[in-house]
């Protein structure tokens, strides 16, 4: 996986059911990333974010999902390490008519604040 | 155009933008609660329009735009 | 006139914007740098270019570009638009933050070697929430599409 134990770390994984987990993940201040985005001032790029929810629903399934689609996926507050060091990462999964595909939505909030909010279609095992 | 079918094509697009069944937008329904509207898919409404019809919606005209009414006009007026 | 025609003659393409002077345009750097050049912009239209190497900082195991990367890809397109738009002004380039992706499709992953050949289009403004739409190419393939809304702060 692209990020998982760089740019963030699980630190615990509720399984709600099948389709359905909470992953607490810490972020790591460390990162390469924050290098570039931006110097002397680390900010979560959105788009890590984004790969995250992918990583949490790939580690839900235990499959390859390949990002189809994002009908739309909200930005909603600033992310970065020292602001919210440990976020929950709301996956939530529904098989398409054909079971090709599964339409996700998700979530990354802590307590507080939600950060993102995503609606897509992630294809199985899809263009490897 | 026809005003009628500036409501119609209207009603078209808005519903298809933002999921929302035609029949809601009556003349006389608030926009922003109608299409629960907030900052930013107040330019996705800006943009629905300016694409459809070639009308630009200037940010200092939107408060004169607050019912489906006043947008049909805005739009009749603006074409 | 003469040295004006030599160098279009000897360069195919033109860049606006390439190497190092895409830093004045926009603010992310190594590892996250994911434009190459500015090609051309004229009026709400410009067009970037991304070569995709090994050590792209968005290319997984199998060695292929993460969706991710594209978005990002195009994202900072869009900056490296609007910063030509200011620094052609004697502005300085505004930071500008992603608020939302939209219908983004992703018809297929590019791999090393792929070079991306983007399309940004400026759309609608409110009270400092920018509609783009992007469009990225490897040769003629369309491998994706998106519509995405910028927030634009003034630093």
């Amino acid at each position: 996986m692209l990020l998982k134990d760089k740019f963030y770390k699980v630190e615990q994984e509720n399984i709600l059911t099948p389709l359905h987990g909470v992953y607490l993940i810490a972020l790591l201040p460390d990162a390469d990333v924050y290098r570039g985005h931006f110097p002397h001032k680390p900010v979560c790029p959105g788009v890590c974010n984004i790969e995250t929810i992918r990583e949490c629903a790939e580690m839900l399934t235990g499959k390859k999902l390949f990002m189809k689609t994002i009908k739309q996926c909200r930005l909603t507050a600033v992310a970065t390490p020292q602001v919210c060091p440990l976020l929950d990462v709301n996956v939530m999964l529904t098989p398409n008519a054909d079971s090709s595909a599964y339409i996700i939505q998700a979530r990354i909030a802590d307590a507080e604040t939600t950060y993102m909010e995503l609606k897509g279609e992630f294809a199985i095992n899809m263009n490897k | 155009m026809t005003r009628e079918e500036i409501i119609d094509q209207v009603k078209e697009v808005l519903a298809e933008e933002f999921e929302v069944e035609q029949d809601v937008m009556t003349d006389d329904a608030v926009i922003k609660d109608t299409l629960e509207l907030d900052s930013l898919s107040l330019v996705d409404l800006v943009a629905v329009i300016e694409h459809t019809f070639k009308v630009k919606i200037p940010a200092a005209d939107l408060p004169t735009v607050k019912t489906f009414a006043q947008l049909y006009d805005y739009i009749e007026s603006h074409l | 006139m003469v040295r004006g025609v030599f160098v279009f003659y000897y360069h195919t393409k033109i860049m606006l914007y390439q190497g190092e002077d895409i830093k004045k345009l926009i603010p992310q750097r190594d590892p996250i740098m994911m434009v190459d050049a500015l090609v051309s912009a004229e009026g709400d239209v410009c067009q970037t270019e991304l070569g995709v190497r090994e050590d792209n900082f968005f290319i997984e195991e199998d060695q292929l570009l993460s969706e991710p990367g594209l978005i990002e890809h195009i994202a900072q397109s869009a900056s490296a638009f609007a910063g030509y738009r200011c620094v052609v002004k004697g502005e300085p380039a505004p930071v500008g933050y992603i608020g939302e992706v939209k219908k983004f499709h992703c018809y297929r992953r590019p791999a090393i070697g792929d070079v991306l050949s983007t399309t940004i289009t400026m759309g609608a403004e409110v009270n400092g929430i920018t509609i783009i739409t992007g469009e990225t190419k490897v040769n003629d393939e369309v491998v994706a599409d998106t519509q995405m809304k910028i927030f634009t702060a003034d630093e």
